[in-house]
């Protein structure tokens, strides 16, 4: 016992010694991580089980779960009503969202991956927008959807036909912020299955030529089991995304019409810091957000992997 | 080197404890010689640059007694850092607070009254000194909160060219201001499709021009126990007063965002913008030929002994609560700051405002001003109800006028029902 614990440090020691400079090296990784992301993080979980006083900090009080209780349950508070009209607008976000895109960069890179004369232009100006700031696309945009003046509406009264008002009515205000969300962010998902396509062994797609499979078929039962890994990656940071979505119905309708695009987080932001402050209850609606994001995760990575093993 | 590491990570955790917590801020006690001031406000706009003017005047005027250090914020951030700071003991010593927040900040505890350092500094500031209705309004449960600066309000911004170009005169009343707008958008719509007589935003600044129309039709915001009133015949004709210059009398075009109906205006395509005073200069430096007329009268519906008011807010002097123990020469200092913008806020004038002080006013720079005598008599404005927890109880109807002004077929009972449902949850929040 006593020998094995002794050459265990001494291995240790060895380890050490071998690996100082790496350690010295992930050090100022590791103190910004801590600062910036793990003691927040923490800090946020035990601020959610406290009746948190912004202006008494001597009036804080541990009130366990009852911040939970109250988002969740009491259905006669206004926080409930902020909590569940918010992931509600959340959830229609993900939902509709979601699907397009992985598709429209799944087959923006099937057919860049065909390598078209000019392919290379195509790829750099689709993945353009995602170097934008947020604001700059909103900006952007905001001149497109406009009425009485916007791009499109211009348009379409030259056309003859009435004016849409894109950011102030449904399902019009969804739609903007769909259209608005994919523009901005299809680039990353198609770089990252533009990468998984190039991988995919080319003797597969010979052997199912071979066999005479159609572009279809090879799409289905070649291309698409190989990209599960690249798949699972982008399913996962998509979903995550969206779930945090924020700037684009914040700039875009400003929450609107009647509160129904104001997503969760906008209902969070304020009441972690705004006039009528409620740090508590703010970070037990993140950190119910966080618990539900993480859920969908691991379903989603679990029913992917099983099916790229099929 | 686990426990290296647990060590390690531990004195980052109370390291970064420490400098989140942040200590006590340790202020020499000791004033003698020169004080330092630290002033913060929201002012980042036009009126940011002359209120920059005015604090290196007073310092100039002050030189070895008094140096204010000014920090602005813009208005979204302003209040966070406010609440956020100011209990953490890293406030000022003097700050600008608009005078809807008076109250509740009040009842919060994070600013003082500030009677005793007017008092104890002896510096000549009397509510005979100010407009009268404004000063009494920054009184809660009985305590002088805050020395107001200025009033601001809005008013209606018409063309001088088109109106002269139909030889219209300038209106004095709601039939007025509806023809005036009819005729010249009918004359204009023939060679310019986009031209409109009254475009209004339904996003900003309605919550101001339905507060003047509340008003006009005889409403309240808030009852005497601070519960919302607005849900009341007299809302539902303001909201009808309001929404019917777009939808029935076809004055502007529907949806517009914040600031396009301003776009519009300046660049003549509009004879009437309701807008903020505080967007004077932006008006003058876009070469328009502009005059402005009070919203006296241009929203009542039927004839009411209210029909002139116009609703007004301020910006307010108020005192944070301190950090350490403030001696009397900084009391002195403070309210010597407070005393010299005011007396001087006829140059803050300049940027929109009108000053709350009598004394500014009477000036004769003050009284050389062109257009602020426009935005209407001093006896029609009418500062917010005061109450705690007036936010809570008014601000939901924000929203619902945003609704009934891009909607044609809105039902006003529903939509001041949902604000007022939303209200009292609110409140119920506020007052638990």
């Amino acid at each position: 016992m006593q020998i094995s614990l002794d050459m265990k440090r001494r291995r240790m020691k060895r380890i050490v010694k071998e690996h100082a400079s790496a350690y010295a090296f992930l050090l100022p990784y590791l103190v910004l991580f801590s600062v910036f992301f793990i003691f927040p993080f923490i800090y946020g979980l035990v601020i959610s089980l406290f009746n948190w006083n912004l202006f008494f900090p001597e009036e804080t009080r541990f009130i366990g779960f009852d911040n939970f209780r109250r988002i969740w349950f009491e259905s006669d508070g206004i926080y409930y009503r902020y909590f569940w009209s918010g992931l509600k607008n959340t959830l229609i976000f993900v939902i509709f969202s979601v699907p397009f895109l992985v598709m429209i960069p799944l087959i923006l890179a099937a057919l860049i991956d065909m390598e078209p004369k000019g392919y290379k232009v195509f790829r750099t100006i689709l993945f353009m927008p995602t170097v934008l700031s947020i604001s700059s696309v909103i900006l952007i945009w905001k001149w497109q959807f406009y009425t009485n003046g916007g791009f499109i509406n211009a348009l379409l009264l030259k056309l003859g036909l009435n004016e849409i008002p894109f950011l102030v009515s449904q399902p019009w205000a969804w739609i903007s912020i769909i259209v608005v969300t994919i523009w901005w962010t299809m680039g990353t998902n198609m770089v990252i299955l533009g990468a998984g396509l190039k991988n995919i062994d080319r003797s597969l797609y010979e052997a199912a030529s071979i066999d005479g499979a159609n572009y279809i078929q090879t799409f289905r039962y070649i291309t698409m089991p190989s990209l599960a890994p690249q798949m699972l990656i982008v399913m996962i940071t998509t979903v995550l995304a969206s779930f945090g979505v924020y700037g684009q119905p914040d700039l875009l309708t400003n929450g609107g019409p009647d509160f129904s695009t104001t997503v969760l987080m906008m209902r969070i932001r304020p009441l972690a810091l705004g006039t009528n402050a409620n740090p508590g209850i703010a970070t037990a609606m993140a950190v119910s957000m966080g618990i539900l994001m993480v859920v969908i995760s691991i379903v989603q990575a679990k029913i992917i992997k099983r099916r790229g093993d099929a | 080197m686990k426990k290296i590491m647990y060590i390690l990570l531990a004195l980052i955790f109370m390291l970064t404890l420490v400098a989140c917590r942040g200590g006590q801020t340790n202020e020499p006690t000791d004033e003698v010689g020169k004080i330092s001031l630290k002033y913060w406000n929201s002012l980042t706009g036009a009126d940011g640059s002359v209120m920059r003017q005015l604090v290196a005047q007073f310092n100039a005027e002050h030189t070895g007694e008094i140096e204010v250090i000014e920090t602005f914020t813009n208005e979204v951030d302003y209040y966070t850092n406010i609440n956020l700071l100011v209990p953490m003991k890293k406030g000022p010593d003097v700050m600008i607070m608009h005078s809807y927040l008076v109250q509740s900040y009040a009842n919060t505890g994070l600013i003082i009254p500030l009677e005793d350092y007017i008092e104890s500094s002896g510096v000549d500031i009397k509510s005979s000194d100010y407009i009268t209705d404004i000063f009494n309004s920054l009184y809660f449960e009985n305590e002088l909160y805050g020395v107001p600066l200025d009033v601001h309000t809005v008013g209606i911004y018409y063309n001088k060219d088109l109106l002269n170009k139909y030889s219209l005169s300038v209106p004095t009343n709601r039939q007025e201001l509806i023809q005036a707008a009819k005729t010249v958008q009918t004359g204009e719509k023939v060679t310019n499709s986009q031209f409109w007589g009254l475009p209004l935003s339904s996003v900003w600044p309605s919550e101001w021009i339905f507060t003047a129309s509340l008003y006009q039709n005889n409403g309240l915001e808030i009852d005497a126990n601070g519960d919302p009133a607005y849900n009341s015949p007299a809302g539902i004709a303001a909201l009808q007063a309001v929404t019917d210059l777009i939808h029935v009398e076809g004055l502007s075009p529907l949806n517009l965002g914040v600031d396009q109906d301003l776009f519009m205006f300046q660049t003549g395509k509009a004879l009437f913008h309701i807008q903020g005073s505080w967007m004077l200069n932006s008006m003058v430096e876009s070469g328009i030929n502009f005059g402005v007329i009070p919203v006296s009268s241009m929203f009542n519906l039927t004839e009411t002994t209210t029909k002139n008011q116009i609703p007004v807010r301020s910006h307010t002097f108020v005192i944070p609560k301190a950090s350490v123990e403030v001696t009397a020469r900084r009391q002195e200092a403070v309210m010597t700051f407070v005393k010299y913008v005011g007396d001087h806020s006829y140059i803050w004038a300049t940027a929109g405002q009108i000053p709350a002080s009598n004394i500014a006013r009477a000036t004769s720079e003050y009284q050389a001003l062109p257009y602020h005598a426009g935005f209407g008599n001093l006896s029609n404005f009418r500062i917010s109800a005061q109450s705690p927890y007036f936010h809570q109880a008014y601000s939901p109807i924000y929203s619902r006028v945003t609704a009934a002004m891009s909607n044609r077929n809105y039902n006003a009972q529903l939509l001041l029902n949902a604000a007022v449902e939303e209200a009292m949850l609110l409140l119920q929040e506020a007052r638990r």
